[in-house]
């Protein structure tokens, strides 16, 4: 049985990008089947919802791009982290971290 | 804020590149979908078919990534303006009205200004003009302020003031140039010695008025305005030295004044343009 795929919650696609770039530049297609193989299968990033918080992100100067050659020798677009996106992608680890210890405290509590 | 416009104009300026970009990359991605699906052991037909249900509307993620890229906004304003003029010119007459009135006032105002500008908020030729203080003599009896002071009261003032650096009296009159005949009036100054030296005014020619021109019984000496002497002698060098008769007495001529230099209030805003003339005109006791 496959396991159940889950809906990202609003802002966390930003912090999954960032961080999966922060290992290496990728390309889009890339980015999206890391985050499904780490997260085995439960995270799923539409590429409807992908490629425009890539754009978004190049915007906000936290990721960069170029054009460079793929593994089967294809031109393909690679982003990677800047130096303001790895600030940004610590702020925003630390954030999720607390938010989601602080909701695991309610529920295991109330 | 600023590299965001900076992104934002790029991409829009840049736009049918952009989209290329954003074309292949996308197909890029779409191919590498049809190729997981293949290697699952699916049809290339159903490959495909499921790789476009997973991706959904290419137009769709275009337009999102143009709107996360900020193209829109630029695009949107430029859409405005383009409507805003085609609305502009459907009502030709209305917007002619208000173009002609915006003109109307806008125009006034400038003309307003130049005059005020010039009148009241340029300072004025001089060195320090700010530092200038005009004397007057207040009237209790009538309630008025005279600007007229005799010779012995100037003089008083003269030699007994220790406030200023340095005073100097004028009063402007008219002169009759003509030596017979008809009346040639002219515009001109009586100065006292200190004038051009406490205003800062330089001469072009010759030299200034000193105290030593201002003593009772010294001849009488005449400084030409630089316009006066482009009108009556040409700009010619070699007046320094020669005459000229203001009310039938003849004047030697020590110096001309830079060109736009201040003479006096009175000259400002001469009567007969073009002619004016400065003299130290001393009359006898």
């Amino acid at each position: 049985m496959p396991p159940e795929k889950l809906d990202l919650p609003q802002g966390t696609l930003d912090l999954l990008i960032l961080k999966t770039l922060a290992l290496e530049p990728q390309h889009g297609w890339a980015i999206s089947e890391r985050v499904q193989q780490v997260s085995k299968d439960v995270l799923q990033i539409q590429q409807g919802s992908l490629y425009p918080a890539l754009h978004r992100l190049e915007r906000r100067g936290w990721i960069k791009a170029r054009w460079g050659t793929s593994e089967n020798n294809r031109r393909a677009k690679y982003y990677e982290l800047t130096r303001a996106g790895s600030k940004q992608l610590e702020r925003e680890e630390s954030a999720w971290r607390k938010l989601a210890a602080a909701v695991a405290q309610v529920l295991k509590t109330a | 804020m600023l590299s965001d416009l900076l992104f934002r104009l790029r991409a829009l300026f840049r736009g049918s590149s952009m989209e290329a970009k954003l074309d292949s990359e996308l197909r890029f991605h779409f191919e590498h979908e049809v190729a997981k699906y293949i290697g699952s052991g699916l049809s290339p037909e159903e490959a495909r078919r499921r790789a476009r249900l997973a991706f959904g509307s290419f137009d769709q993620v275009h337009e999102d990534c143009r709107e996360a890229g900020g193209v829109n906004l630029l695009e949107t304003i430029f859409q405005d303006i383009r409507y805003a003029l085609r609305i502009l010119r459907r009502t030709s007459v209305i917007t002619a009205v208000a173009i002609f009135s915006l003109a109307l006032g806008i125009g006034a105002n400038t003309a307003i200004f130049t005059l005020i500008d010039a009148v009241l908020l340029r300072s004025l030729p001089l060195r320090d003009p700010q530092q200038l203080v005009q004397l007057r003599i207040h009237n209790r009896v009538a309630g008025e302020h005279d600007t007229v002071f005799t010779n012995p009261l100037w003089e008083q003032v003269r030699g007994r003031q220790d406030i200023f650096s340095g005073a100097v009296a004028w009063s402007d009159s008219q002169f009759d140039l003509a030596k017979g005949g008809a009346v040639q009036n002219v515009n001109g100054v009586f100065a006292s010695g200190d004038y051009f030296n406490v205003l800062g005014v330089q001469p072009v020619l010759g030299r200034s008025l000193t105290p030593a021109d201002d003593q009772r019984g010294c001849p009488g000496v005449a400084m030409l305005s630089y316009g006066f002497w482009q009108e009556h002698f040409g700009g010619d060098p070699s007046v320094i030295g020669g005459t000229l008769s203001l009310d039938k007495h003849n004047f030697e001529i020590i110096g001309v004044a830079r060109p736009g230099a201040f003479m006096a209030p009175a000259l400002a805003s001469p009567r007969s343009p073009g002619f004016s003339a400065v003299s130290h005109y001393f009359l006898q006791p």
